[in-house]
């Protein structure tokens, strides 16, 4: 955490920099599936009923939490679990522009294409 | 809601055993769920690639401050192992289901042949002039500085790493982590941090597949992440001494048993 904050940043010490960002943004992804996925247990615990059998689109995970309902819970939390690894590579795209290092944003950018590719491909 | 308690239960035990033995959790799991529990093998393959993506975030959090990774190794591989992931997972979700359970099998021998059989001490290569990186042992203090050999052999293995882990959603460190160390050379403490990063990566990418499929349900990915999370972050703990070779034994005829059973469902249905 110390290494977000500071004065006259090098190079090497920007990079970090950004690392200790996504690190943050990995923690707070993580954190939040994880409270969420404890949360629906607990809600289908005190209803006496098991957790839902069919995860939600993204359309009804919205509409379910208005309700406050488990479903919508456990979607939201697994939803955020497998976009996890999207936001790491995200952030591995910031850093690289940060770095100037146009060869690895270029790589990197090729990476997230492709899991935005299994997004559209999943769906078909 | 039992049956998620005892689902939840074992998948502490499978967390902590994978950590022990130094292989992922899927080998484990998705012959519990298909075999004991009665559960359609692309529903357990769904729940497995989340406990996946949950223990490669946790891992990831850990390594981070190490600076073990190799990021950009690790996202010059990921264009193979993704383009691999999404074939994988296209393939696995429209496959007859006993196919994949023979399958399955297959990767569960290799496995339990596989496992024990990698010598941390392999040599690593030194600069080489590509991809060079260095990082400190966090045992030693000392600087270790390394660069990449043969990297068109680990991108060729990284497209079966990441095919084998969209069709059976297994993390493929099992083949990543050998050919890191063994062909590309690198030392084994950055493969395996390196492989982790990327088994994330690639998990999520074939999970995205089945969950826009209908394959990830709560009711067996949520006690299954949270139990192998928390297995897996218990291990440390626990399972440091359990390292004998008998152990090892053990689990490789555990493996084989699975592996007959599996072929058995695939078989007979």
């Amino acid at each position: 955490m110390a290494e977000l904050w500071g004065s006259r940043p090098s190079p090497s010490q920007e990079r970090r920099r950004i690392d200790a960002l996504v690190h943050v943004v990995l923690l707070v992804g993580g954190g939040a599936a994880g409270v969420l996925l404890c949360g629906a247990i607990l809600v289908s615990f005190i209803e006496r009923r098991g957790l839902p059998r069919q995860a939600d689109g993204f359309a009804e995970i919205v509409r379910s939490l208005a309700h406050l309902q488990p479903a919508g819970l456990a979607s939201l939390g697994l939803v955020l679990l497998i976009l996890t690894p999207v936001a790491r590579v995200v952030g591995s795209i910031v850093a690289f522009v940060v770095a100037k290092d146009l060869r690895y944003v270029l790589i990197t950018s090729l990476v997230l294409s492709l899991m935005i590719a299994s997004l559209l491909l999943g769906q078909g | 809601m039992l049956f998620e308690l005892e689902l939840f239960g074992i998948a502490i035990g499978v967390g902590a055993l994978g950590g022990m033995l130094g292989i992922g959790g899927g080998v484990f799991i998705i012959p519990i769920l298909t075999v004991l529990l009665h559960v359609p093998i692309k529903l357990a393959i769904g729940a497995s690639l989340v406990s996946v993506i949950a223990t490669s975030s946790a891992a990831g959090a850990v390594y981070a401050g190490h600076g073990l990774t190799h990021s950009k190794l690790a996202m010059v591989l990921e264009i193979a192992t993704t383009s691999g992931a999404i074939a994988g997972g296209l393939i696995a979700t429209s496959m007859n289901e006993r196919w994949l359970e023979g399958l399955f099998a297959g990767i569960l021998i290799v496995t339990a042949f596989g496992m024990g059989r990698l010598k941390p001490d392999a040599e690593s290569s030194g600069p080489t002039g590509r991809l060079d990186t260095s990082f400190l042992d966090p045992v030693s203090g000392a600087r270790v500085r390394y660069g990449v050999r043969h990297l068109g052999i680990g991108m060729g293995a990284s497209v079966a790493a990441g095919g084998l882990s969209g069709l059976l959603g297994i993390g493929g460190g099992v083949i990543k982590v050998p050919i890191m160390t063994l062909v590309m050379r690198i030392p084994l403490k950055a493969a395996v941090a390196t492989s982790n990063f990327m088994i994330g990566v690639t998990a999520g990418t074939s999970a995205i597949i089945y969950f826009s499929r209908g394959y990830v349900t709560p009711y067996l990915a949520v006690p299954t992440a949270l139990g192998v999370l928390i297995g897996a972050g218990i291990e440390p703990r626990v399972g440091r001494r359990v390292r004998s070779s008998a152990v090892k034994r053990i689990f490789e005829v555990v493996l084989v048993v699975f592996a007959a059973q599996m072929l058995w469902k695939a078989l007979h249905g």
